[in-house]
């Protein structure tokens, strides 16, 4: 469903050059449950945007779906993810003029759905996230956990192919994260494919691969901790990760 | 969609009211400021376009050519003209006469007697003409040479409830005319009033030739066939005439055809109301500019605090387009509201505004060409407010505002910046404006004419007084209250006859000069404080000195002739002995340099009676004055004036457009402020945290008050720089209007530096002390 092939991501300031991500080559299909990990700056949420088709890499090839999208434009990129990518972010990022129900129905209005089939589609995913009680409420009104539950449930109203998460446990507490964990694994069981970035060794065993990432390398996958890594292993420049 | 963003439009204005309230006060008094002045533009644009193919109506006009480059445009033309092209200019289909000058009448009808103005028309005005008739038909209502057709206002007045058809007044006791036509009185929008119409042969029981070609006095206006060459048409008529008249330098009398649309809007002597609509209508764009400022600074710094939720819809799946689209929308609905806020405004202000223009506005919402109005200014103000607000908080990308990597940059702070100053910088230039406008107005008002106008009664000599003026004038004199007492055709501040073919020995030839001329009494000089300055004012002291003429230094320097007191002057068969030179006085209003002028004795040409009286008691003077009237003068009613009252009222026009021009001057700062205010209550709020620091750091209030002012105080002296050059500019320019100027003067600049600069420091201040104020602690909580 999706892979990237040498992809490097280099950010410039007037003085500065910083390389986000370098030689990344990632391959995730259909169904799976990737948490991808790394200490803060290593590039995991760059290649989340990447991947989410909210930025364009500098070098190198990324295919979504069979297609080869790194060069795309604004234009074709906010196309090919409406309505098949869904975003969880730390910080909840819900629109406080709209409530709810308007939240969670946004993503259904740019993809020009008749009235009625948003109500339904809005009302079944409310359920499913059990928020529906709190559908006119705002998000000012709403518990951190809740706010993440909305967030959740805009993510996926559309029924993308791909829920994009990035540190969606970040700004909660344990029981509220167990919550949103659980969902996420429930979508994951129902067939989305989910990658998810977080900083929790725990919540990272729920997802089938675990893939590290250090200074813009993937540097190791699944059942390997970074820790455990060598030297010699952290100084090549291209580490070819086995599933 | 729409319902979405409707909704999210108004949480959006609840959750930032004070701005929006902001917004929508400037906005809604800069659009009604625009409504009006569209209104005021419409009616001076709707002149005179209610009668039938206004495009086939024409009025004759001319130029006139004397010395050198002197030309004269005159609306008026002869009395024969009517036949004359008629006969001799292929095209015309109806042509007709109107006297313009509006001389009062005796009306009588069963012993009520009325005072009213008869203006004297061919037949074939009213198939020119659209004024419909309420009676009678108008092609042959005026045919028979005493019939009289008068306004539906007139008919209730003179004849109450009773069908006036048929019924006969007598007018000054000695003519009879029959009643055959009530017509709906002319609408204010049109260059043309009456209220009662006779036919023109009247002039012929009065002596007057209808054929004369000779002296110009009244309109001609006719209806052409469609197609015309109008251009053609004048230059026949122009060639035709010149064969019968005289050249001056080779020029002859050009005639054309003035067409009825323009004839409101443009006199043929220059400037009228379309200046002041182009004007007016500049200004009108002016101010709905600092309204859009004010809208696109404040939207602008909102922004900031909007792109969470943009660049959430981007990562959702909005493109930009469909995001400017919603934008567009939020200010449309705004503009609507501020658009309803701005009609009612607009009601509230419009009999004031009436009251200034000296009209009968309305708000026609039916009307389309007002509906047009009302969509194009909405529109416009949507582009202009909504454009760049829209461009701006669309731009910043999905993935910077997820990484909450937004750079506002100091160009777009800049922009904000640049806005400010050239809204302040218009409110400026019109605040310099009105001071020079009102500063020309009090000049020439108090300017020295050369003449005494205060303490002088003017009254019309009319009815049995005509005859008996000397023996009036004496009784008069008998009160110890009255000073003076002399005659005229014209009041000294507005002498509008004149004429060409004077002669004096040594003429050239070439030397053709445009002399004014008006007939008065032996005692004229002394009344109005004339000043002598070669010989004397009619020596004689006699009414029969008919061939005598005193005449003004601008004439006596046109002549050349050093010693000019006995000479000889011709005009026609006259020949004149020019007894006296008094010096330049204003006999017109002071727009225009003195021209020369003859003053001689015709007392047949008397149509005013002054009175100079003593300022003590004059409620009892005008008492015994009017006595004396009943005495001599029964059938008439007793009407006066104050000649200073009559001179401030010529520039009745000037003054009203310089209060409106003040109140536009006042809502322009009034809604720059209001952006200030706005913009920097906005910019304090957001450096909440910034004060804090500072004064945990040991700031006091004062140098956070100044650092605030500091920086708005740059903005006032960028917006002064810019403002001072255009203003000078623009009221050099308005100036050259006037012979007389007053000066721009330098406290003029400074007064409206420090006035627009002690505006906004007020406007600015008290939002910067009270964040100057705040306890660090708060501030820092805040945050």
């Amino acid at each position: 469903m999706i892979k990237t092939s040498n992809l490097v991501k280099i950010f410039r300031t007037e003085e500065i050059e910083t390389t986000a991500l370098n030689k990344v080559n990632l391959e995730v299909k259909k169904g799976e449950f990737v948490a991808v990990m790394g200490p803060s700056g290593c590039g995991k949420s760059t290649l989340l945007n990447i991947l989410g088709l909210l930025d364009n890499p500098s070098k190198g090839e990324y295919y979504f779906m069979d297609q080869e999208v790194s060069g795309h434009k604004e234009r074709h990129r906010t196309n090919l993810r409406k309505g098949n990518i869904g975003f969880v972010f730390q910080s909840f990022n819900l629109i406080d003029e709209l409530n709810v129900y308007e939240n969670v129905e946004l993503p259904l209005l740019y993809l020009k759905m008749k009235s009625s089939q948003r109500k339904k589609k809005v009302s079944d995913v409310l359920d499913r996230m059990q928020i529906s009680h709190r559908k006119k409420h705002f998000p000012q009104q709403l518990s951190g956990g809740q706010q993440q539950r909305v967030a959740v449930a805009r993510a996926v109203v559309s029924n993308p192919l791909l829920i994009l998460a990035d540190e969606p446990t970040g700004n909660l507490d344990s029981k509220n994260g167990e919550e949103v964990m659980n969902l996420l694994e429930n979508l994951n069981n129902d067939g989305t494919t989910i990658i998810m970035v977080t900083h929790s060794p725990a919540y990272a065993e729920r997802a089938n691969r675990i893939v590290h990432l250090f200074d813009g390398y993937i540097v190791t996958e699944n059942i390997k901790q970074l820790d455990d890594i060598s030297d010699k292993e952290i100084s090549s420049k291209e580490v070819t990760v086995r599933f | 969609m729409f319902k979405y963003n409707l909704k999210f439009t108004l949480r959006n204005l609840l959750r930032f009211r004070v701005y929006a309230i902001i917004n929508i006060l400037g906005l809604s008094v800069g659009m009604a400021c625009v409504i009006l002045i569209y209104l005021w533009v419409q009616d001076e644009l709707s002149f005179d376009r209610f009668h039938k193919d206004t495009e086939d109506i024409y009025r004759i006009v001319q130029t006139q050519y004397y010395t050198g480059d002197e030309k004269l445009e005159v609306d008026v033309t002869q009395l024969g003209m009517a036949k004359y092209v008629k006969e001799n200019i292929p095209g015309v289909v109806h042509s007709a006469r109107y006297t313009r000058w509006t001389l009062d009448f005796l009306i009588q009808y069963n012993n009520k007697s009325f005072l009213e103005k008869i203006h004297m028309v061919d037949p074939e005005f009213l198939q020119i003409f659209s004024f419909p008739l309420i009676k009678g038909d108008r092609k042959n209502v005026l045919n028979e040479p005493r019939s009289i057709v008068l306004t539906g206002e007139m008919s209730e007045k003179i004849f109450g409830k009773e069908n006036p058809i048929g019924k006969i007044v007598t007018i000054n006791n000695l003519y009879a005319f029959t009643v055959t036509g009530i017509i709906t009185k002319p609408p204010k929008n049109s260059h043309l009033w009456f209220n009662f119409l006779i036919p023109i042969t009247f002039f012929k029981e009065l002596g007057r030739d209808l054929d004369d070609m000779g002296n110009n006095f009244l309109f001609t206006y006719v209806r052409m066939n469609k197609g015309v060459d109008i251009e053609n048409a004048g230059k026949k008529l122009t060639d035709l005439l010149c064969e019968t008249q005289d050249e001056h330098e080779g020029k002859c009398t050009r005639y054309y055809f003035q067409p009825l649309k323009r004839i409101h809007l443009y006199p043929v002597w220059g400037g009228g109301p379309i200046k002041t609509v182009k004007i007016f209508g500049l200004i009108a764009f002016l101010i709905l500019v600092i309204a859009c400022i004010n809208f696109i600074n404040l939207s602008t710094a909102l922004a900031t605090g909007r792109f969470r939720e943009i660049g959430l819809k981007k990562v959702v799946g909005a493109n930009r387009r469909r995001l400017i689209i919603q934008y567009y929308i939020e200010v449309f609905l705004l503009v609507f509201i501020s658009l309803f806020l701005a009609f009612t405004l607009t009601e509230t202000l419009l009999p004031v505004f009436n009251e200034l223009t000296g009209k009968e506005i309305s708000i026609q919402l039916f009307n389309p060409e007002f509906i047009l109005g009302i969509i194009s200014v909405t529109l416009v103000t949507v582009f202009l407010a909504g454009t760049y607000p829209a461009l701006y908080i669309s731009s910043p990308s999905a993935v910077n505002v997820i990484k909450g990597d937004i750079y506002f940059g100091k160009k777009k702070a800049i922009f904000r910046e640049i806005l400010v100053i050239v809204q302040f910088s218009i409110a400026i230039i019109l605040i310099i404006n009105t001071i020079i406008i009102n500063k020309q107005l009090v000049f020439i008002q108090n300017r020295e004419l050369g003449i005494n106008k205060e303490n002088i009664i003017c009254m019309p000599l009319r009815g049995d007084l005509k005859n008996k003026y000397e023996i009036f004038k004496t009784e008069l004199l008998k009160n110890k209250n009255i000073l003076n007492v002399t005659f005229s055709d014209w009041k000294p501040t507005g002498i509008y006859s004149n004429g060409s073919g004077w002669d004096w020995p040594g003429k050239s030839p070439d030397l053709e000069p445009l002399v004014s001329h008006s007939s008065v009494g032996y005692d004229y000089a002394e009344t109005f404080g004339l000043k002598i300055n070669k010989g004397d004012f009619f020596p004689k002291r006699t009414y029969d000195d008919q061939s005598s003429i005193v005449i003004n230094k601008t004439f006596a320097n046109i002549i050349g002739i050093e010693e000019l007191i006995g000479e000889i002057l011709t005009i026609g068969d006259y020949k004149l002995k020019v007894v006296g030179i008094v010096e330049d006085y204003n006999f017109k209003p002071a727009y225009n340099k003195v021209e020369p002028i003859v003053l001689f004795i015709f007392p047949d040409e008397f149509k005013l009676v002054f009175v100079k009286v003593i300022s003590q008691d004059i409620n009892n003077t005008v008492k015994f004055i009017e006595d004396l009237h009943k005495e001599f003068n029964s059938a008439y009613p007793f009407e006066y004036s104050f000649l200073d009252d009559d001179y401030n009222s010529l520039y009745w026009g000037e003054k009203q457009r310089r209060k409106i021009f003040s109140y536009f001057a006042f809502f322009s700062i009034f809604i720059s402020c209001l952006g200030l205010f706005g913009l920097s209550s906005f910019i304090i709020n957001r450096s909440t945290k910034d004060i804090g620091i500072r004064k945990v750091n040991g700031a006091n209030a004062l140098s956070i008050l100044s650092l605030y002012i500091n920086s708005f105080s740059k903005w006032i002296a960028i917006a002064i720089i810019i403002s001072f050059p255009v203003a000078y500019y623009t009221m050099h320019k308005w100036l050259q209007n006037y012979a007389y100027k007053t000066d721009i003067s330098w406290w003029v600049f400074a007064l409206a530096g420090i006035m627009a600069y002690a505006i906004a420091l007020l406007t600015v201040s008290l939002q910067s002390w009270r964040a100057a104020s705040r306890n660090p602690v708060e501030s820092l909580r805040y945050e």
